[in-house]
């Protein structure tokens, strides 16, 4: 039985070979396998690989080793990152900024702050998933200690401009938090330039392994962050636990692998994307969601009129896409993200998201289109709408 | 994602019966059911001769298990005498495709439609 064509590299990346290779090595007893805390030999070697694989990753977004942590991912990284700013910083002032189009790990933890006696100011973005420079601005208040925002949306890839932002919140002496899951290795990142003082960072998003992420923490100027996991120190006293020294070693390859490869894999990944948009934009009731020019390479979320998101995915066992709607089998809700670009009800039910990455084909991408063109049909021939 | 079951993802896939008959096809009743908003809208047509369905057709737009129970009804309700298709229930149609409960709306529409459709074809008959 032939595979259904991977084209939800979104959602997780598979783990890169060379990466894998990497991994392998540092598992059994002719391997890299000790922990990194001990003083013997395999300690130390244990050691000294997590370091070359912090610095890996420290070396593609431009920051220095010792500003990076650790994780098991990036919604880890996250809770640690605002959580720990939020009570750090809380007698500055409680009001904490986000945007009703983030992942589900920004939104629920500020809910989880707002019980804590926050108040969290949720902004809107305008119809193309993008936040306006001056609303944003007009929402900083003397008593806002803490803005987090998505670089790459999840759902519809739209960038979001964080060097600006992240001045406006600078002058201010607002602590700054970027989840980069979804842009590391994929869009440039240079801590020497970005006004940015927290990051998120994922590696099954970069074609590293899944269960290990990172948190840049700017030395320059310094964050404090209270500790919100207890334990015997390890990562600056801020994630205490034994490093997975087989994930940390592939995240630092994949983002090796990035660095070097970036500007090839985005060439190739986003002439094949336009060339599935081009194709499916001509038919009847197919819209683009998200701005096109602001928009990551792979991505592509599209709104089928009259055709349910959940349908078209079943109709389509030859591809493993995803539903941008992120419908919930229970409740039928649909994908907030969609919503909050002002999309209708049906419109944010007939989502699709089609997210392309390092190894898909041209073949695929051709096969992709054929495939999606006869199914939308089918599906729209059977609408009563 | 929803694991449904092999039957439900057939009659979805072969989505046998979809369209609509011809505008002057005659002793044919049509009831639509739900909202587009809602995330699930139906359409049933049956042609009937002597009380009894000869043909069916339909239209949904709404997730795999609306689409999969139009294309399992469509298919079961011919011959039958159109009394019978209030006897259909939500949960015979449930239990029909093995669906899972959290998609117990599909049924719920259908079930509706084919009373309405009674209802339909019994006010025009006293007419």
């Amino acid at each position: 039985m032939r595979k259904p064509v991977y084209l939800d590299y979104m959602a997780t990346c598979p783990v890169d070979p060379r990466v894998a290779e990497k991994m392998q090595a540092c598992l059994t007893i002719d391997g890299n396998f000790g922990n990194a805390s001990s003083t013997h030999y395999y300690g130390i070697q244990a050691s000294r690989a997590v370091e070359a694989a912090r610095k890996q990753v420290a070396n593609l977004i431009h920051a220095k080793p010792q500003e990076i942590i650790w994780t098991s991912g990036a919604t880890e990284s996250i809770n640690i990152a605002l959580q720990g700013a939020a009570l750090a910083y809380q007698r500055k002032g409680k009001h904490i900024i986000t945007c009703k189009t983030e992942h589900k790990a920004v939104l629920a933890c500020c809910q989880a702050l707002a019980r804590q006696g926050f108040e969290v100011t949720y902004l809107d973005v305008q119809e193309n998933g993008l936040i306006d420079i001056e609303y944003f601005q007009q929402q900083l208040r003397d008593d806002t200690i803490l803005v987090s925002l998505m670089h790459v949306n999840n759902e519809i890839g739209v960038i979001h401009d964080i060097a600006t932002m992240g001045e406006m919140t600078r002058e201010r002496g607002i602590i700054f938090h970027v989840d980069a899951a979804q842009s590391a290795g994929k869009l440039a990142l240079d801590m020497q330039q970005l006004p940015i003082d927290l990051m998120s960072l994922s590696g099954h998003k970069i074609y590293g392994p899944k269960g290990i992420g990172a948190l840049y923490i700017s030395h320059e100027p310094r964050v404090r962050l209270e500790p919100i996991f207890h334990g015997a120190g390890q990562e600056q006293g801020l994630r205490s636990s034994t490093l997975p020294v087989h994930q940390i070693v592939g995240m630092g390859e994949a983002f090796a692998i990035a660095a070097e490869e970036r500007e090839q894999d985005n060439q190739r990944i986003t002439a094949m994307r336009n060339q599935i948009w081009e194709g499916l934009k001509n038919l009847e009731g197919v819209m683009l969601n998200g701005d096109l020019s602001q928009r990551v390479c792979g991505n592509l979320n599209v709104s089928v009129s009259n055709v349910h998101g959940e349908a078209l995915l079943y109709g389509l066992p030859e591809l493993a896409l995803s539903s941008g709607s992120a419908c919930s089998a229970a409740s039928h809700a649909p994908s907030h993200v969609i919503k909050a670009l002002g999309r209708s009800d049906q419109v944010a039910h007939n989502t699709l998201r089609i997210s392309l990455g390092r190894f898909t084909t041209q073949e695929e991408v051709d096969f992709t289109l054929q495939t999606l063109l006869s199914k939308i049909t089918q599906l729209q021939n059977a609408s009563p709408i | 994602m929803i694991h449904y079951s092999e039957k439900t993802l057939q009659y979805f896939r072969q989505l046998t019966h979809v369209g609509e008959f011809a505008k002057n096809t005659p002793q044919v009743y049509t009831v639509r059911v739900g909202a587009a908003h809602s995330g699930a809208m139906l359409q049933l047509q049956i042609q009937l001769k002597q009380r009894q369905i000869i043909a069916a057709r339909f239209k949904a737009y709404g997730d795999v298990a609306l689409l999969a129970l139009g294309a399992y009804l469509a298919q079961h309700i011919i011959h039958m005498p159109v009394e019978k298709l209030a006897e259909i229930s939500k949960e015979s149609l449930l239990q029909a495709l093995a669906l899972p409960r959290v998609k117990q709306l599909a049924a719920v529409l259908w079930a509706q439609a084919l009373r309405e459709m009674v209802n339909q074809c019994q006010s025009k008959s006293d007419e």
